[in-house]
């Protein structure tokens, strides 16, 4: 099978540079998340049911993970565009293309801490040109900041794609039956880690009767998502208003 | 302090506050770095209105690094908090008393905003989009699209609003308001991410005992464990693997690792014929 063209890595590539800065800017429509960076990045490649598979597992695995406080994280934005377009090349089921997002973003993640270490030069700059009350070159520094993140994306993603498809797709051909049903398994249990990771951050001690609430509605009487969330809202909203003084 | 020496404070027009704001909306975090992370930001967005204020090389010079100072919040708190300073700023507020007011507030907020808007906010909105986009519908990732898109922008924009018509003021009325907001939707958020959690991960048993009966004719009987989980409590081995994770999490476990360990497990496991 023919690797993507030149102009495809591009894109890609020019995507994935384009996903995490507007996630480090407005972040209106949060393009660095998985599911969206997948699901576009399907778009690019022409298949989009791998794009939407691929990033709403990705997506749920790190449902919780953010950079709190500036800690790093895996790259899911790089992992997740690269696991689609290695799987759609390579013809892999969207579980075995997860499969190859996770490590990917694992690794990325080192070249998004150096990017973080590295752009200190940029406010050293700006400390310089604040010394002589340089406004406008305060200003310049801190826009081309947009460069050194732009490539820490670009450039996995351009390499990865250029050196790499060849190697997947040799490894596909050799991908034996347990390895991928053992994927498929994965797929199933990952997003357990997205969801796990938030009830730690989240105020379980206080509010758990919610959280039994919507097992009990889920799991026993099997009422959708949205079900479940208005009854849970109702049921936030009546204990609001209970809560107060008036109603005391 | 800006060089007037009148009783008057230097009135910023109303459209170099909202450049403050459009510049903070638009590249908050472009050069964010370990060192000092949002401050270039900071500086970069109040500029605008330094401008207005200070007119020698001197004060911007003094201003400027005011400004380069570290500074790190939640991305939508940041908000009231340059809204605040901008108008401390005009006020003609001393240096202290603005550094007080940015530092000592960043940390809560950021605490605040993280768990209502990233935790709680998006987890809710895209595990919904996650679960539309596995039915193979890109309605999913487009609806999260518009809902953080109208969320985001509006909670900025009101917040930045706010932080400049109170300035200091604002803890206060912010304050007792969000913790309001930041109860009902973790409650409402614990429920979905119950539910979401529930439907998302799948995890089956495809194990069956069988036994033989010793009598004249030799019968097989046949126990299939998932039927007996179920009936113990639905979803048994989601809540296992759940709280398997939890504690590892919880104890400070890389969440990289927890991922690979899962996959190792899940081929492990299948191989094994433990799980389906």
């Amino acid at each position: 099978m023919e690797n993507y063209s030149v102009f495809t890595m591009l894109v890609l590539a020019l995507w994935g540079a384009f996903s995490q800065i507007e996630f480090l800017g407005p972040r209106v429509f949060q393009l660095g998340r998985p599911l969206m960076s997948a699901t576009v990045a399907g778009l690019i490649v022409g298949n989009l049911p791998m794009g939407l598979a691929v990033g709403a597992t990705l997506e749920l695995l790190a449902l919780g993970v953010y950079n709190y406080g500036g800690a790093p994280i895996p790259d899911y934005t790089t992992g997740a565009i690269l696991g689609v377009a290695f799987g759609h090349i390579s013809g892999l089921a969207p579980e075995v293309a997860v499969g190859l997002a996770v490590p990917i973003a694992v690794l990325a993640g080192q070249i998004d801490v150096l990017t973080r270490v590295g752009n200190s030069f940029l406010v050293h700059k700006a400390d310089a040109a604040a010394e002589k009350g340089d406004a406008k070159s305060v200003e310049k520094w801190h826009l081309l900041g947009m460069i050194p993140w732009g490539l820490s994306r670009f450039l996995p993603i351009f390499l990865g794609l250029y050196f790499g498809s060849e190697v997947v797709q040799n490894i596909s051909s050799f991908i034996p039956g347990w390895l991928t049903a053992g994927l498929k398994t994965a797929g199933g249990l990952l997003p357990a880690l997205g969801i796990g990771m938030l009830l730690v951050y989240l105020p379980i001690k206080k509010f758990w009767p919610f959280l039994v609430l919507g097992f009990v509605l889920a799991a026993y009487l099997k009422i959708p998502l949205l079900g479940v969330a208005l009854t849970a809202g109702a049921l936030a909203a009546l204990f609001t208003i209970m809560r107060k003084p008036e109603h005391a | 302090m800006n060089t007037t020496t009148s009783t008057e404070n230097i009135k910023i027009p109303k459209n170099v506050v909202m450049k403050c704001f459009w510049r903070f909306f638009f590249f908050w975090q472009v050069s964010w770095n370990f060192e000092r992370m949002q401050a270039h930001g900071f500086a970069y967005s109040i500029i605008p209105a330094l401008r207005k204020l200070y007119t020698t090389e001197k004060e911007m010079s003094i201003a400027l690094k005011r400004h380069l100072e570290f500074f790190n919040t939640n991305l939508l708190m940041v908000a009231p908090l340059l809204g605040g300073t901008i108008a401390l700023e005009e006020q003609q507020a001393d240096p202290e008393t603005i550094r007080g007011f940015k530092t000592g507030l960043m940390g809560p907020f950021a605490g605040i905003g993280d768990t209502l808007f990233f935790a709680l906010f998006n987890s809710i909105v895209y595990g919904f989009g996650a679960s539309i986009a596995l039915q193979g519908s890109i309605m999913g990732p487009i609806l999260v699209a518009i809902a953080t898109t109208i969320v985001y922008t509006a909670a900025r924009y009101f917040m930045f609003t706010q932080g400049y018509a109170q300035g200091a003021s604002l803890i206060k009325n912010l304050g007792g308001r969000v913790k309001e907001v930041q109860d009902s939707i973790a409650m409402l958020g614990l429920a979905v991410i119950a539910a979401l959690g529930v439907s998302v991960i799948s995890v089956t048993t495809p194990v069956k005992f069988t036994m033989v009966q010793e009598s004249a004719t030799t019968k097989q009987l046949l126990f299939e464990l998932q039927p007996i989980l179920d009936n113990l409590l639905p979803k048994f081995l989601v809540v296992l693997v759940v709280t398997f994770v939890y504690y590892l999490i919880k104890k400070r476990v890389n969440p990289s690792i927890v991922a690979i360990l899962l996959i190792v497990i899940a081929i492990a496991l299948r191989a094994l014929g433990v799980l389906a």
